[in-house]
């Protein structure tokens, strides 16, 4: 017989029994739901980790420390030479930047010939052509008619044009303004003793562009293999305590990898208590399958005579009880599946990220219900399949 | 087509074992008509059980055509009785929940046969025992002599080299049963063989030769004189 005749006839059996049947899948369906909605959110967590910890294309792994003034009104810087030369004799920071307004450095957005970066950029206020390497620098006559031309180090006009010379007279875009590459600088343009800054810009252009800008934020970069939330923390309270502004404002961490971190903690541990539980009424189920299973096969007795008398071998016998408690189990299995999918979007809903869909997920629950419904119906389809002909049609 | 070779079959009865056929030899040439008589329990429905492979665990040989039945598998002879064999039985043995047609389909379903050539054989065969357009009708919708047409049906379907028949006219009325015997009577007229158990002397004169068993041995073998013939 075809499996498709097999599978007709199971899907019928089981449809005739339909309260029977829905009753038996309850504990599949319960157990498979709840698996799934602890995977899924947990898969979630656990995505939005990576995410967050990211390291960047250097294999370095950086945070950022921001400083709030407490009256907000003043304009403070809250990282002076001294609290820079501090941070960096710590021997695990690679590196530290610091993205202050107040210096006139800006982090920033943009996009050079098609390719986005982030770059420092110098909002001058005056006359520069410090470290220019090609190109001319920015004049006074550029600033007061507010002319959008820019400075930019080697390595941009490279990445941008490929060689300076292209870059030369070809547009870079900032914050939503495109400048004019007038000039070239070196890559380790610097003002003052630490503050790094990659592009220069006429400040007055740059502001009426409405720019959006972190100010007071200290970028810190570590060598690789360093516990990063541990040792900003630390720099964090050393900031708050010493730091040059620590009694006008507070130094702040912001520590999402280590957040992320505890949820996935507290998700790792329920998904084993939940795992722990769902096997259990996977089983109990299991055994009301078997349950349900054994009660078909003696109800059907005459049923199995009959298929015998017109020629059903023992195996075709075997299959079409087997198939009938996977279908059952099966059908339980992808109910769970989609509410468990339900559930865990629903309660993400209230978290800070999305419940992730995989393959894998539904891989398991379609496996783990076809395993369940072949372990508990093997023994009832073989008491079907070796039911004695004679005595059954006696 | 049928040769039994000093056919001995056993029961265990609670801690004794009894003894239901001794040492039966019979030998059924293809296209006859047989009936076996007896008085209840003296072993008819062991020894047609036994012809038609529904039971392989008896003493002694069975020849069917070149093959030797005892010594196959339990598959093999389940293939054997599904292409080779159609069986009748007294309370027809229709499966309540599926339909006339799936219930005369079912050997060819286990034949390995395609649907659709499968419901057109079924069609057929229904029309064949006087039940056209009967397919999507339910067993308890249709009258004991119906019932008992559908069961014929499906014994034939497979077109097997013979049918076996355990006392099929037994829960019928006599004019259904005269209905019944006729259509057995057709099929062997068209060249079915076909062995049949009865109680009714009745339909044991309809056919064309009577076996009587007594105690689980061979009383009598004759044929059957016609008033008509
Ligand atoms: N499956 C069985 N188990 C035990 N004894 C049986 C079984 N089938 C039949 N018998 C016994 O074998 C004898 C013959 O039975 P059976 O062939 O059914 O007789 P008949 O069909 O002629 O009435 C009876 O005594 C019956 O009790
Ligand atoms: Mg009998």
């Amino acid at each position: 017989m075809q499996i498709r005749e097999l599978i007709i006839s199971s899907f019928r059996s089981l449809i005739s029994n339909k309260r029977r049947s829905i009753l038996t899948m309850i504990g599949i369906i319960i157990g498979i739901a709840s698996v799934i909605t602890i995977l899924a959110l947990g898969d979630g967590a656990r995505l939005a980790m990576l995410k967050n910890l990211q390291a960047d294309s250097g294999g370095q792994q950086s945070t950022q420390i921001t400083f709030s003034p407490n009256n907000s009104d003043v304009k403070i810087s809250g990282f002076n030479n001294e609290d820079l030369a501090r941070i960096r004799s710590n021997p695990k920071v690679a590196k530290v930047t610091v993205q202050s307004d107040d210096h006139g450095i800006l982090s920033s957005e943009g996009t050079i010939n098609g390719k986005s970066l982030s770059s420092l950029v110098y909002l001058a206020t005056s006359a520069n052509d410090n470290k220019i390497l090609a190109g001319r620098g920015i004049k006074d006559s550029d600033i007061s008619i507010d002319r959008p031309v820019a400075l930019v180090n080697k390595s941009i006009a490279k990445k941008g044009y490929r060689t300076i010379r292209n870059a030369l007279n070809s547009g870079i875009e900032i914050n939503g303004t495109t400048y004019t590459i007038i000039g070239v600088i070196d890559n380790n343009a610097t003002r003052g003793e630490f503050y790094n800054y990659d592009v220069v810009v006429p400040r007055h252009v740059f502001e009426t562009s409405n720019a959006t800008v972190n100010a007071n934020t200290l970028k810190l970069t570590f060598i690789s293999g360093t516990d990063i939330s541990k040792t900003t923390n630390d720099i964090k309270d050393q900031l708050n305590q010493m730091g040059s502004q620590h009694s006008s404002g507070s130094y702040d961490f912001y520590d999402t990898a280590a957040m992320l971190k505890g949820v996935t903690m507290v998700i790792k541990g329920i998904t084993y208590f939940i795992v722990a539980v769902a096997s259990i009424s996977l089983f109990i189920a299991g055994i009301g399958v078997m349950n349900m299973m054994y009660i078909a096969v003696s109800e059907r007795t005459q049923e199995i005579g009959i298929r015998m008398a017109v020629g059903a071998s023992q195996k075709q016998i075997l299959w079409q009880f087997l198939i009938e408690a996977v279908m059952l189990t099966l059908s339980g299995g992808m109910i769970g599946y989609l509410a468990g999918l339900g559930i865990a979007m629903g309660i993400s809903a209230f978290l800070p990220f999305k419940a992730s869909v995989s393959i894998s997920t539904f891989l398991l629950a379609f496996g783990t219900s076809t395993i369940v419904g072949l372990v508990f119906g093997i023994l009832p389809a073989k008491t079907a399949s070796n039911k004695n002909l004679i005595d059954i049609l006696r | 087509m049928i040769n039994l070779v000093s056919i001995s079959k056993s029961y265990r009865q609670g801690n004794e074992n009894y003894k239901a056929l001794h040492e039966i030899s019979l030998t059924i040439q293809a296209g006859e008509f047989v009936a076996i008589m007896g008085p209840s329990g003296s072993g008819k429905s062991t020894l047609i059980n036994i012809i038609g492979f529904l039971d392989n665990n008896f003493d002694g040989q069975y020849n069917f055509n070149d093959t030797v039945v005892n010594n196959l598998n339990r598959r093999d002879h389940a293939r054997l009785r599904n292409q080779s064999v159609g069986f009748v039985f007294q309370n027809f043995k229709l499966i309540r929940n599926q339909s006339v047609g799936e219930n005369v389909g079912l050997p060819l379903l286990y034949a390995g046969l395609k649907r659709r050539d499968i419901i057109a054989r079924v069609n057929d065969v229904l029309e064949q025992v006087g039940l056209p357009g009967s397919y999507d009708k339910l067993p308890k919708n249709l009258s004991g002599g119906q019932q008992q047409r559908v069961a014929i049906a499906r014994a034939i379907v497979t077109k097997p080299n013979f049918l076996v028949a355990d006392e099929p006219t037994g829960a019928l009325d006599s004019a259904t049963s005269r209905e019944i015997m006729a259509l057995f009577k057709e099929l062997n007229q068209h060249g079915t063989t076909v062995i049949m158990v009865t109680h009714d002397e009745n339909v044991a004169r309809q056919t064309n030769r009577l076996i009587k068993i007594l105690d689980g041995r061979l009383q009598s073998d004759m044929e059957v004189e016609h008033a008509d013939s």
